[in-house]
């Protein structure tokens, strides 16, 4: 790994936790930090978790832009698709939740998990594939 | 797509590592494009012709059927 690409690695990985962390912030401060009431501290925590998220998502955008052409043919297929299985599963869970077929709430937490595993099986695939 | 590319690199007593820094790819990409697996892009492909001193054609062989 060059140390570009070491650099352009960690910035997303800082970028990323601190999205997590404020993710956290917006979602327990309100009930564990600061008063349900204090609506400013709430909106300040919420565009402080969309600011870093766009962080992120430029983070991720500069790593890509430094990978060669086999890394990014196998980085979009794996992105092509989980985006895919995203939007077919997805639906499937939001209609069965709609139609009474589940006995939880579907939230956007499950949708975020079967995405992350999505990515990361197809990578292993794709990997296997062409290294 | 088959290719000479194995087969150009050694001549030059190169290796993989040596050839991806030169073409400014990984050296996965150039065992990936050895094992028929993964075909370069039209400036990767130049950029080996250029090295190598031949014609695209002459280090890919173009199959219609791949």
């Amino acid at each position: 790994m060059t140390n570009e690409r070491k650099k352009i690695t960690l910035r997303l990985a800082v970028a990323t936790w601190t999205w997590v962390g404020s993710t956290a912030l917006t979602s327990f401060g309100p009930r564990f930090i600061w008063s349900e009431d204090n609506y400013n501290l709430s909106a300040l925590s919420l565009l402080l978790n969309v600011i870093l998220g766009l962080w992120m998502v430029l983070s991720l955008r500069r790593l890509f832009l430094n990978f060669d052409e086999l890394e990014l043919k196998i980085h979009l297929d794996s992105l092509a698709i989980t985006l895919g299985l995203s939007v077919v599963f997805g639906m499937g869970f939001n209609i069965s939740e709609q139609i009474g077929l589940l006995p939880f709430k579907a939230d956007i937490s499950a949708l975020i998990m079967f995405m992350s595993l999505c990515y990361w099986f197809s990578l292993l695939i794709n990997r296997r594939r062409y290294l | 797509m088959k290719n000479k590319l194995q087969e150009l690199r050694k001549n030059r007593k190169l290796t993989q590592e040596q050839l991806a820094e030169i073409i400014g790819v990984s050296r996965q990409t150039i065992n990936a494009i050895e094992k028929d697996k993964f075909d370069p892009s039209l400036p990767t492909a130049f950029r080996m012709a250029q090295l190598f001193e031949k014609k695209i054609e002459d280090i890919f062989l173009f199959n219609d059927k791949d």
